[in-house]
């Protein structure tokens, strides 16, 4: 209980200072009164993303889960959905959403399209996994008692999904989050996309050098951050236990600081009333087999009219392009060589810190029950609002701040996943070697290191990810009106939407970095993956 | 006189409880005996035989092993886990020559080789732990723990995850490597809730009452070798045993 208090001190220190401030100085710094405007429309284009993403989720899960021919096409492209740099697409969503929507709404379509790309895959997947890990006995129950149609899908369709949302709807937050304050940041560098929000807060305040006001806009972030943590997912985790059909039943989700009782039935009724339109829905297009049939084909004629405008759309670019390259494609290349040397140095430094850390804080009581909450924090906290700090210190040296920023972008998931790794490793392997005198270098290379194989796969996956994605805010960075840039693959995406506007340059740019992400995943991290299922996996 | 268990308690602290697990726990082992350590599930027997091989420390008391303290990593203890715990990332020789290495002892492929023939896993040496049901399994544990040539054997429960007819096997095979004086072990200590398999293998049976854990009775098994199960001099022990269990 005592970690948790400490949480409460953090907290509670966090909201005071932050008062205080807002009282006593207001006189020198005029732009506090904007900070809770900032922080409405920064939460705003989170909720309607999020809202947007669980719609596309329901549905797009759904129908690839029931329908075999479509989850064949569906869920390889949600793969590589899910494995494209979402940042890489900001500059070409801004560069889209302005075509057609001039001026402010453009770009903040573009910033609410941006978060929903990073919500979304996620909450599909976990719609599909749920409708498709549906225990058979339960299936067979409802066949055989007669339960169909509409009352399946309230009884249990939705039902099932509701452990998974909310689980990958926390994931898909932080992961929001993280974007959020990411384009909020690009579009500041701009200047001529500006976006009001923290996160173009953050580095008016950092670049014009008032360090305290720019702390004040991060701990109202954090606040915001743990208050919802606080009254809304873990409340809402405990409330969607009673829907696993999990039977041995001893997965709580753990204590976050304290538990705030939120009363179940606010939850209940949320879900039942989301759930009774979306079962009307349901039954207004089923009442008619007439009108059924009419839905199915309208459906299949707009998939087609979409897959063939796509593609038609996206040929006539390509031949364009390629009839008419433009010189600095050549370096593209290159660029990406660089960017991946990079991603390469942080990665290694975050090897090294990060194995031996996790084995540490995994080992020792004392530092777990005082360092877990508080790195539970700084991870929900979106790394990159610390960007603007690390640029002010490290300007003159771009090429170190890159890969600082970089190691900020990975080195959580390493962490994490390394932490859980060691956790989970059963306590009789520990005491074969104990018992064995298996230790020092020796106990590293044989027990330790193999078990923690599998949490270093994943860990590594998506730290690699984050990387990918860090280097559009860390190659390019414009301070005080200056642009300050070292050559990579996230720099030519940067100049080809900002300082010298260049949409066939961005496309390109883009591609070439989801095709050398995609050969990454297939070359190196699958087959790791799948040796971390088979042979380093521990049966317990 | 090879091990020596004085004056051994245990209790377990929760947030708003504590519960005494072992009470004071007295006995010795000499170096032939065959032990089966019986008692209710929830005794402690369990607790009492991570604290023999030295995995646990006792709250008071002490465990001597010749007449010095226990180390868990006396090489002169081995220990048979209830689950295996063999590492699934290395061969079943692997496995046994993982121990030996850490040891540093030479020879190790010539010693791992003739553990995997005497519990009968020869053909299987490159074989991963995955690929093996869970009779092999455990003779993968078997042979790692006779690998270190221990004098003292502890184990968990062995049989208690296998089928009937595997379990049966090996136990025999094992009375025959702990009755032959040129191979490991000299003396076995088992953990057991099976008054059958205790009476049918061991030549002392000691008894933990439920919680806390106290030696109730700490009995001769003289029996003949080998134990007949549908003798009914044999059932007449088992009942003795059952007699004081209840």
């Amino acid at each position: 209980m005592r970690k948790g208090y400490f949480i409460l001190w953090i907290i509670l220190f966090l909201i005071s200072a932050t008062i205080a401030f807002y009282f006593f100085d207001f006189v020198d710094f005029p732009e506090l009164k904007l900070v809770p405007y900032y922080a409405a429309s920064s939460f705003l284009r989170m909720v309607i993303a999020y809202f947007f993403a669980l719609i596309f989720a329901l549905g797009y899960g759904y129908t690839a889960a029931t329908n075999k021919k479509a989850g064949k096409m569906m869920l390889p492209l949600l793969d590589i959905l899910q494995s494209v740099p979402i940042l890489g697409f900001f500059p070409a969503a801004v560069l889209f959403f302005i075509a057609y929507f001039p001026g402010r709404t453009g770009i903040e379509a573009a910033a609410v399209f941006l978060i929903f790309t990073s919500m979304a895959w996620n909450l599909a997947f976990g719609v599909y996994e749920s409708l498709t890990s549906i225990p058979r006995d339960l299936i067979e129950a409802a066949d055989s008692f007669g339960i169909h149609r509409w009352q399946r899908l309230e009884s249990l369709t939705l039902p099932a999904c509701v452990p998974k949302l909310v689980y990958n709807s926390i994931i898909s937050w932080s992961a929001g989050w993280f974007f959020l304050v990411a384009s909020e940041i690009i579009s500041a560098g701009s200047g001529s996309y500006r976006l009001p929000g923290l996160g173009s807060f953050f580095v008016d305040t950092a670049y014009s050098g008032k360090i305290a006001l720019m702390l004040i806009g991060l701990s109202t972030l954090i606040i915001i951050i743990l208050l919802l943590e606080l009254f809304i997912w873990k409340p809402m985790q405990s409330w969607a236990d009673k829907y696993n059909y999990d039977y041995s039943g001893e997965k709580s989700p753990g204590e976050f600081i304290f538990n705030i009782k939120i009363p179940k039935y606010m939850f209940r009724l949320i879900f039942e009333t989301f759930s009774n339109i979306l079962i009307n829905i349901y039954i207004i297009f089923h009442r008619h087999e007439l009108m059924k049939r009419f839905l199915k084909i309208v459906s299949y004629l707009l998939l087609i009219l979409a897959f063939s405008y796509i593609l038609y759309f996206f040929v006539i670019l390509l031949v364009r392009i390629l009839l008419n390259m433009p010189e600095e494609a050549y370096s593209i290349p290159l660029a990406i060589v660089y960017s991946f040397i990079r991603l390469f140095v942080a990665y290694i430094i975050c090897i090294l810190w990060t194995i031996p850390a996790a084995v540490y804080i995994a080992r020792n009581k004392k530092a777990s029950a005082y360092l877990m909450p508080v790195m539970e924090v700084s991870a929900s906290i979106p790394a990159i609002a610390f960007f603007p700090v690390i640029v002010i210190v490290f300007i003159r040296h771009l090429d170190i701040a890159s890969v600082i920023l970089i190691l900020m972008g990975m080195q959580w998931y390493l962490l994490f996943n390394l932490i859980a790794g060691v956790r989970s490793i059963p306590k009789d392997l520990e005491n074969v070697a104990a018992s064995f005198g298996i230790k020092g270098f020796f106990y590293w290379k044989k027990v330790l290191l193999p078990s923690m194989f599998p949490s270093f796969v994943t860990g590594s996956i998506t730290a690699w990810g984050g990387g990918w994605n860090t280097l559009i805010v860390a190659e390019y960075i414009v301070l005080k009106g200056t642009e300050h840039h070292i050559f990579g693959i996230g720099y030519l995406l940067d100049k080809a939407t900002f300082s010298t506007p260049d949409p066939d340059m961005v496309i390109l740019s883009v591609i070439s970095m989801v095709i050398t992400i995609i050969l990454l995943n297939k070359v190196i991290w699958q087959p790791l993956y799948r040796k971390a299922l088979t042979k380093y996996k521990i049966e317990v | 006189m090879l091990l020596e268990i004085r004056n051994v308690s245990k209790t377990y602290e929760s947030e708003s409880n504590k519960i005494l697990a072992l009470d004071n726990i007295n006995f010795t082992v000499e170096d032939n005996d065959f032990i089966c350590i019986v008692g209710p599930s929830g005794c402690g027997k369990s607790t009492l035989l991570r604290i023999i091989v030295g995995l646990e420390k006792p709250n008071s008391g002490e465990v001597f092993f010749r007449g010095e303290a226990i180390e868990p990593d006396n090489p002169k203890v081995a220990m048979v886990f209830q689950n295996f715990a063999i590492f699934p990332w290395l061969t079943v020789q692997e496995n046994i020559e993982l121990v030996l290495e850490s040891l540093n002892r030479p020879d190790e492929k010539k010693i791992a080789c003739k553990y995997i023939r005497a519990v009968g896993l020869d053909g299987f040496e490159k074989v991963y732990p995955r690929e093996l049901s869970g009779g092999m399994k455990q003779r993968v544990g078997f042979a790692r723990a006779l690998a270190v040539e221990p004098v003292l054997l502890c184990m968990d429960e062995p049989f208690s995850s296998l089928d009937a007819l595997t379990s049966q096997n090996l136990k025999d095979e094992l009375l025959m490597l702990w009755a032959d004086a040129s191979m490991p072990p000299d003396a076995v200590i088992m953990v057991t809730h099976n008054v059958e398999e205790a009476v049918y293998m061991a030549n002392r049976i000691i008894i933990l009452s439920p919680r806390p854990g106290k030696v109730m009775a700490d009995m001769r098994i003289e029996l003949k070798r080998p134990r007949n199960r549908k003798d009914p001099e044999f059932y007449r022990w088992v009942d003795k045993v059952y007699s004081l269990i209840v």
